[in-house]
């Protein structure tokens, strides 16, 4: 089909109608014989509120915030120069406590070594100890996770997950786990995650 | 009151900052009394307690407080990871 004008095209669209003014037009498309404003709303909304009621923007919306002064600017800037150097501040005192209760905690540890133990844990960060029943571990630096369990030969067949339950330095952890296996080793043990190893490492 | 020469005995209770330590002379009372409540105090609350002496000797568990003791370790209770 070929539509050369206006008027064949919108006898197209309006099937039988073959007039091509407003009113007609209006009449197809909404079968209403009308054309205000007010009838064409209530046709394709089914509302008999208008436009200009119902739908409104609150003028708030589109109020534009006012332009800091010079003044608020530069307030604002030396409230935030202020607010870093507070962070900064209570980090590098933070830093401070923690380094203070590392070698606290290292003073204590070492307080309770014997030399060669007091040696290795220098040298490695880990140190060796004989459990209640005989048993050797070796314990790493750190919280969780840190004892190995030494078979005769020093080859390590397990690993042993029991640490304070509180937080302290990590030397604080290695005194208690060294203590607790050398004398609550069975309870320190039942209260471990605990996982065989093999082709462990060999110490000694 | 207590002299210069009097020997101090001491209880290191592991914290976040390292440890705190709480002084106490056989002589007096007081300490002893305030050293005593702070023990049975953390061990109800789950803390194990060592005895220690000499450099790297093997330390001795106590259940109650031993005002003679030289030092005491209390060390927080463990949980498994």
């Amino acid at each position: 089909m070929t539509y050369t004008g206006t008027s064949t095209a919108w006898t197209s669209w309006a099937g039988t109608d073959t007039s091509t003014s407003a009113s007609p037009v209006w009449t197809a498309w909404n079968h209403d014989t009308s054309a205000t404003t007010s009838t064409v709303w209530r046709t394709w909304t089914s509302d008999t509120t208008s436009i200009t009621q119902s739908y409104r923007m609150p003028a708030t919306v589109h109020t534009p915030r006012p332009r800091p002064t010079r003044e608020q600017v530069a307030e604002a800037n030396r409230q935030q120069v202020e607010r870093q150097a507070e962070t900064a501040r209570l980090n590098a005192e933070y830093a401070a406590k923690q380094a203070a209760a590392k070698a606290k905690a290292e003073a204590l540890l070492c307080a309770h070594l014997t030399e060669e133990q007091e040696r290795a844990w220098k040298q490695n960060r880990a140190i060796f100890v004989t459990g209640q029943s005989g048993k050797r571990f070796r314990i790493r630096e750190g919280r969780a996770g840190n004892i190995e369990e030494l078979d005769a030969t020093g080859t390590v067949i397990g690993g042993h997950c029991v640490h304070v339950a509180e937080q302290v330095p990590d030397a604080d952890n290695v005194l208690a786990q060294k203590l607790a296996l050398e004398h609550h080793e069975e309870a320190t043990l039942q209260l471990a995650n605990s996982h065989p190893v093999t082709n462990g490492t060999r110490y000694e | 009151m207590t002299t210069a020469t009097a020997v101090k005995h001491e209880m290191a209770v592991m914290d976040g900052t390292g440890d705190s330590k709480i002084m106490w002379s056989e002589d007096s009372q007081d300490e002893i009394d305030a050293a005593r409540a702070t023990f049975d105090s953390l061990r109800k609350k789950g803390y194990l307690a060592y005895s220690v002496n000499k450099k790297g000797d093997k330390a001795d568990v106590l259940d109650r407080f031993d005002p003679s003791a030289e030092r005491i370790i209390m060390s927080p209770q463990l949980k498994g990871g």
